[in-house]
């Protein structure tokens, strides 16, 4: 019965989102990167490490598609390679952030009182640092790399999903079925995870498209300054940040990452706009 | 019934002159789902001082005809196709902008259904009222700001409060500021639409009787939107029975109630519980109205009819006078009609 | 109302001493000796074992942190940096004018042009400016800070010649970080400027004062915006915090001396003091934007002044 009901509003979302062209348009160019990440090894004409100092600085042209940098490395591959590690750490970082605050807003929300007293007030202090701070200041003191980057942009969104997931909650609880399922005798543990979390689940997804884009845009920007992931690794950010350097005769060179940025973050906010759009019945009629 | 003789006095005064006169009026708006009807070819008419009951279900096309005639639809989606709004001897479908801000508010107002959105909230009400004065008066803040004072306890709300914002007011409170706002530039006609429907049962009965009283001090004419056909017999001189976008039948309020003609009419009257008699059930009007996007060939009601013809399936009945300005749109009562079933 | 701000200043004090409990710790546990960089790798152990001491940090953390907030507290000191011997506050306070300059310019830019793109977008819903708008503002949130910087400089500086690529004090090199760092907080304003309008358009109450035969500007001014003004202050508080964040990169990008700078220097440094400091100073700064803009709801929205 359930089940039924979850599906058929599933294909109702699908297809108030297939309706919005813009969506599709986000939903399909996401679908192209993360194939293109994915396959990054394989698509990808060089190796992005791959220097050849005879060859730096060379102009778009047939054999290098976006032309390459100081180090003669090929800037196309390196966006594509830029690709894989931008969306894993905006998957990574967010999934990092929905299982942290997802677990602390549910059970804020469901237990309530001081519990939820708490954990909240943990949450304020986290929300009294600006986000790129806050993730600035967990890479200070976890030191820069791939990994680190993930836990520090993920933490530092850990408040919005609790609050999300708190507000949620606490609406939920309140409805009858809730009641009925206490009422049997359900345990505690399992009423949050049968039943409230996977209603909980519509504005969690449009955060976390949302999210993504915005975790990418920190990444980035960290990388940018240089406490994020670092050369020769292929990212975005750090591309634009040494591509800065030589501007003067070669804008190609910070051109193609920024874009590639744009074109990301454009996708995700794309969709997640159409979600919100999709899933809110308010907007819906 | 004194009250059948000054509505019969006022009725040959009005015939004079109408303060308003809508003549075949079609409005359209666009939607999803294709074009709707909202309102076809409807003709209506008020006199001076006149109070008009509008009566029919959700989605008849009141709310738009009131809106079509302060020009206040939204366009798009809705578009006007056809037909004139004659008020106070002017188009209103023609006028300038400006001519008709000018007219809004100052000959024209309106009461809307729901009091707890129809006042804006980061506003005191007093402010409210004066800007209604002040939009058609050349009065100084002061002046306003006592008249305001003044419509306050006109409608029964302490002079006090004028200062307050409207989430201090209750339902039926904020309905007498919205009243108060109407009245305030003592205009020719007032549209109220559905007034009482959203307040309270114990509290509607207070609000009509305002409305009615005041109505009848400053000598205003009315149009009432309503589907409480028991306040149309209370205070309604005249009364237009509206179906699917179209003003069926139009009389003299003691002549519908005493010879409903119209089937919908009829069924209307049918479903209203009586004191006088032991009914078990109330007879209800079998079907629901028409979608508003599909046009029905013959006469809107025709599938809901009880006396369907033939006829009726294929051609839109025309007016028919019945008595006087009683009038319906109803095969039944047209004269070849009547002829052919003489003959049989 | 006095009650009220009062109640959030406490709470505001208690947030920031949150705040500092969980920089410190976090500064504490990590790895790497700021001894041994402020003497060299060359430096003998029994030095180093000296500085140590010195600096208190071989005592244990809720000693230090202890120490850390009575000097915050008695002293209004933040300590001394390790890099340049300097207290922490006097660095933090030289350039922290250029930041908050360079902030308020952009907030100032979203704020206004936001909020006017927002409202013509509403108004004429669904035109081509309304679309035109809506795509550019998408864009804009879309776009990092850090590249449109770039951009501008390379239009602005490299090929035109019009503007001074970095540095900072005239009003001609304030032009692009802020226009730089405003952008995204102006896209994000003017969405919501748009989407509440739009909500607040279809109300009884705009329908009422159009009955009244009001003008149709002042009906948008008088009773649409200022009703869709609420989730905007939201926004605009909201991306304060963002801004503030974004001037750490814009300040980069335009080699501004400001905190962000300051900050991100410190780090490659392993200058704690100033970390810390900086932290802290900046989400003090934020916390009270955002008790400024919880009381500016006080004067919009009549309900909550009442409460």
């Amino acid at each position: 019965m359930e089940e039924k009901k979850s599906r058929s509003q599933f294909l109702t979302v699908m297809k108030a989102l297939s309706r919005n062209k813009m969506a599709i348009v986000g939903l399909i160019i996401l679908i192209i990167l993360v194939f293109a990440g994915t396959f990054a090894h394989v698509i990808a004409p060089y190796d992005y490490a791959a220097q050849d100092l005879q060859n730096a600085f060379q102009h778009p042209n047939a054999q290098h598609l976006f032309g390459t940098d100081e180090f003669g490395r090929d800037i196309f591959s390196r966006i594509i390679y830029g690709a894989r590690m931008s969306l894993l750490v905006g998957f990574v970082s967010v999934g990092i952030a929905v299982i942290v605050g997802g677990a602390l807003g549910a059970v804020a929300g469901y237990y309530g009182k001081r519990i939820d007293n708490i954990i909240m007030r943990l949450m304020d202090i986290l929300l009294a640092v600006p986000q790129t701070l806050l993730a600035i200041a967990i890479v200070a003191a976890l030191g820069t790399g791939l990994v680190n980057l993930m836990i520090a942009v993920g933490i530092s969104s850990v408040p919005t999903y609790a609050r999300i997931v708190r507000a949620s909650v606490l609406t939920i609880r309140e409805e009858e079925y809730i009641e009925a399922a206490r009422a049997s005798g359900t345990s505690n543990t399992k009423i949050i995870m049968k039943h409230i979390l996977p209603n909980c689940v519509a504005p969690v997804i449009v955060q976390v498209t949302l999210g993504i884009a915005s975790a990418i845009l920190t990444a980035a920007g960290m990388s940018f300054i240089g406490l994020g992931i670092q050369p020769p690794e292929a990212e975005w950010g750090n591309m634009l940040s040494s591509g800065r350097d030589y501007i003067r005769g070669y804008s190609y060179m910070t051109m193609f990452p920024g874009l590639a940025i744009v074109i990301t973050v454009l996708s995700l906010n794309l969709l997640g706009d159409g979600l919100r759009d999709a899933l809110d019945p308010k907007l819906r009629n | 019934m004194g009250n059948e003789n000054s509505s019969a006095v006022k009725l040959q005064k009005t015939e004079e002159k109408n303060l308003l006169d809508i003549k075949n009026l079609s409005v359209t708006y666009k939607s999803e789902d294709g074009l709707v009807y909202a309102v076809n070819d409807l003709n209506l008419s008020i006199g001076e001082q006149e109070t008009l009951g509008f009566v029919g279900e959700t989605g008849a096309g009141k709310t738009t005809t009131a809106m079509a005639i302060m020009g206040l639809l939204p366009v798009p989606p809705a578009k006007v196709t056809s037909g004139e709004i004659y008020f106070d001897g002017k188009d209103m479908l023609k006028i300038s902008d400006k001519e008709r801000r000018s007219i809004l508010g100052e000959k024209i107002s309106m009461i809307f259904q729901d009091p707890m959105t129809s006042l804006n909230p980061s506003m005191k009400v007093g402010d409210q009222i004066i800007e209604m004065i002040r939009l058609h008066k050349k009065v100084s803040k002061k002046e306003a700001f006592e008249e305001a004072c003044q419509l306050l306890e006109l409608v029964g709300i302490r002079r006090e409060r004028v200062n307050d914002y409207p989430h201090q007011f209750s339902g039926g409170m904020k309905q007498r500021v919205v009243i108060a706002i109407a009245l305030a530039c003592r205009p020719k006609m007032i549209i109220a639409d559905e007034p009482t429907t959203a307040l309270d049962v114990t509290i509607q009965a207070q609000v009509m009787n305002l409305i009615k009283q005041l109505k009848e001090k400053f000598g205003t004419s009315m149009i009432l939107i309503t589907h409480d056909l028991g306040i149309v017999a209370e205070i309604c001189d005249k009364v237009a029975i509206m179906y699917a976008g179209q003003v069926v039948e139009y009389a003299d309020v003691v002549k519908i109630y005493n010879n409903p003609c119209h089937p919908y009419t009829k069924g209307l009257f049918n479903s209203i519980p009586k004191l006088d008699t032991e009914e078990e059930w109330l007879e209800e009007i079998h079907g629901l109205p028409p979608e508003p996007t599909e046009r029905i060939e013959g006469c809107s009601f025709s599938p809901r009819c009880p006396n369907c013809m033939e006829i009726c399936k294929h051609k839109k009945p025309d007016i028919t006078y019945i008595d006087g300005e009683h009038y319906t749109r109803c095969f039944l009562y047209e004269k070849q009609q009547e002829e052919v079933k003489d003959s049989e | 109302m006095l009650k009220f701000t009062l109640k959030r200043l406490l709470y505001l004090i208690l947030v920031l001493i949150g705040v500092s409990f969980l920089v410190c710790l976090l500064l504490y546990m990590t790895p790497g000796d700021p001894v041994r960089m402020m003497l060299g790798e060359s430096s003998t152990p029994e030095a180093q074992a000296e500085l140590r001491a010195e600096l208190g940090l071989d005592d244990p953390f809720l000693v230090q942190y202890g120490r850390y907030m009575a000097n915050i507290v008695f002293h209004q000191d933040l300590g001394t940096s390790y890099s340049t011997g300097r207290p922490v506050l006097e660095s933090i306070l030289e350039v922290f004018p250029n930041t908050v300059t360079l902030a308020t310019a952009s907030i100032v830019i979203a704020i206004v042009l936001g909020t006017f793109l927002g409202i013509i977008s509403a108004v004429k819903q669904n035109s081509l400016l309304d679309n035109a708008v809506m795509v550019l503002a998408l864009i804009g949130t879309s776009a990092p800070i850090f590249w449109i910087g770039i951009l501008m400089i390379l239009l602005f500086s490299v090929q035109l010649n019009w503007l001074p690529p970095s540095g900072f004090g005239s009003f001609k090199q304030l032009i692009m970080p802020a226009v730089a760092l405003g952008m995204q907080s102006t896209a994000v304003v003017a969405r919501m400027t748009r989407s509440s309008m739009l909500e607040v358009i279809r109300q009884d109450y705009v329908k009422t004062a159009r009955a009244k035969g009001q003008k149709e500007f002042v009906v948008i001014m008088r009773h649409v915006f200022r009703n869709a003004l609420i989730p905007v202050i939201t926004v605009v508080g909201l991306q304060f915090g963002t801004l503030l964040g974004g001037a750490m990169l814009t300040e980069i990008v335009f080699s501004i001396p400001g905190v962000g700078r300051l900050m991100i220097e410190a780090i490659k440094q392993r200058d704690f003091p100033i970390v810390q400091g900086s932290v802290l100073f900046v989400a003090a700064c934020f916390s009270l934007v955002n008790l400024a803009v919880d009381l500016l709801y006080a004067v919009v929205d009549p309900k909550v002044s009442k409460e």
